[in-house]
């Protein structure tokens, strides 16, 4: 088993109120989890839908790690306006890496340059019995 | 040795999370206490600094961007700016949320180097800059890297020591407070290099016991060591064994409540705070549970967790089994007070008393013995363990 802190939630969506309380963490089976979790990782609880065509949904708890090098595709998580969102890391050839939500409710588009990259997505752990989003 | 201190920190990673907050200025501070915790470099420029009311503060600077502190966040940028330093080695000393010592001799690059690339991975990941001094010991690079912040940057080579040390105040030895560096200068030692050339037996009578550390420092000696912790954070930690197993809760919460009062007399008597509580219980069979919570702000008295303890000391309880040990960590360092120092409402003069109210009793605790003043909590234990229950009939 292996203990991952887990961070407040992580707004897949829209601004919401921030959780204010430590989550504490989440014990998971290496086995499940596939790789060994080092001190950058972490996990974060979606909040919202905007990764919907990912497949990350409201209530999934997703396994980041920090300082990692995002590549073409990757979900990451980003501080976005003080906020911790989820978002597909886009670089095109020679482009400017941007950052773009998985849903067409969210259009807008965010330049990487000038934005603390918490972590790049390494796993999804999807709770049993819980309620759906929508 | 390599001192590593990031500037401006809870106001600098408040610019990082939030890039419309960069350029202006910005401050962190509570409400609930009045005080300004963290000033960013633009708001310093307008005369904010800590510890200022924010009062005061907003006077100084109208347009002022005050934020009550989220220490969640500043948690998860201390760690994953200190493990930019444990790329390179396991040697780091973590001392605060903020800073911390690392000892690059065993890398295999310069020095220098490696100082450098942890500086800009920090920057360049983080988006906050952090302050390196490089010199031979603790002493030497920690004030190497407070000297010239922000984003300073400064090797003092060996052999150096001394013409780098001998010309500032004496305020930058560690161990010299405000108090102390008044009574020097008025016995006209105003520089470091006077405190270096008057004889320890001199010294002392300005500096009681602490002078023969104080003259080595002067002279830039200094061999403490870099202590790595196996966990990421230094914490205060004490645990009783029983010497027969517990399963009165009332006992359990006092003699918890006696460890705090313990703890956060040494977190006091260092000058810091903590945010995080563990409370750990062993069971009978040796197995243990154990339960952590943070507070929103971190505290230097015992009075802010007294409430939290029992609670916590029944959430770890989870087996209906009695107990052998309990135990009480504190974690989450932050230098400073962080209690209001200038009253200005009444739930912050109640806070006030109760620090001044704690700085009596850790003065005559520390001169005459624990048990000068007694709490609810050690009447209940003066009276002694209570007879053990039968197993099984736990909580
Ligand atoms: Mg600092």
């Amino acid at each position: 088993m292996a203990d991952i802190p887990l961070y407040g939630a992580i707004p897949a969506g829209f601004a919401r109120e921030r959780q204010q309380e430590a989550k504490g963490c989440v014990s998971l089976d290496l086995a499940t989890l596939g790789f060994r979790p080092t001190s950058r990782t972490f996990a974060l609880e979606v909040r919202g839908d905007s990764m919907i065509g990912r497949h990350i949904v409201d209530g999934d708890v997703v396994i980041l790690e920090h300082g990692k090098t995002p590549r073409n595709g990757d979900v990451v998580a980003a501080l976005v306006d003080n906020e911790s969102t989820l978002k597909t890391f886009v670089q095109e050839h020679g482009q400017a890496p941007y950052l773009r939500a998985e849903n067409p409710r969210y259009p807008r588009l965010h330049p990487v340059g000038e934005l603390v990259i918490q972590g790049v997505m390494v796993g999804l752990v999807r709770k049993c019995g819980r309620k759906n989003a929508e | 040795m390599t001192h590593l201190d990031a500037d401006a920190f809870f106001a600098a990673v408040e610019q990082a999370a939030d890039p419309r907050l960069r350029g202006k200025p910005v401050a962190v501070g509570g409400e609930r206490r009045g005080i300004i915790a963290s000033a960013s470099y633009e708001a310093r420029r307008f005369g904010v600094y800590t510890p200022m009311p924010s009062v005061r503060a907003r006077q100084l600077c109208p347009h002022l961007i005050l934020l009550p502190g989220d220490f969640d966040k500043y948690e998860q940028f201390s760690r994953w700016m200190f493990s930019y330093a444990y790329d390179f080695t396991p040697n780091v000393e973590i001392t605060s949320i903020d800073e911390g010592y690392c000892d690059l001799r065993g890398v295999r690059r310069p020095v220098i180097e490696v100082a450098r690339t942890i500086r800009d991975a920090i920057r360049q990941a983080l988006k906050i800059t952090v302050s390196e001094g490089i010199g031979a010991n603790k002493l030497v690079s920690q004030i190497a890297s407070k000297l010239e912040k922000p984003a300073a940057f400064k090797f003092v080579p060996s052999g150096e020591e001394i013409a780098f040390l001998h010309p500032l105040p004496n305020r930058w030895l560690p161990g010299i407070g405000p108090k102390t560096a008044a009574r020097l200068n008025a016995a006209g030692l105003a520089l470091i290099r006077h405190i270096a050339e008057t004889p320890v037996e001199w010294l002392s009578l300005v500096l009681g016991r602490a002078a023969p550390q104080i003259h080595r420092f002067a002279h830039g000696l200094d061999d403490r060591p870099v202590v790595p912790a196996s966990e990421p954070a230094k914490s205060y930690s004490q645990q009783e064994t029983f010497p027969q197993d517990q399963t009165d809760e009332p006992f359990l919460e006092a003699t918890l409540r006696r460890m705090a009062d313990h703890l956060f007399a040494q977190v006091r008597a260092d000058g810091r705070s903590v945010r995080t509580l563990t409370v750990k219980v062993r069971y009978n069979d040796r197995t243990e549970d154990q339960v952590s919570e943070s507070l929103v702000e971190p505290t230097d008295l015992e009075t802010d967790v007294y409430g939290r303890l029992g609670l916590m000391l029944r959430r770890a309880w989870r087996r209906r089994v009695s107990l052998r040990l309990v135990a009480l960590k504190l974690s989450n360092l932050y230098d400073g007070r962080f209690g209001a120092e200038l009253p200005l409402d009444r739930s912050a003069q109640q806070r006030e008393a109760r620090r001044r109210l704690a700085d009596v009793v850790d003065r005559l605790r520390a001169e005459r013995g624990r048990d000068v003043v007694m709490r609810g909590h050690d009447l209940l234990l003066r009276q002694g363990a209570p007879d053990p229950t039968p197993r099984g009939l736990g909580p």
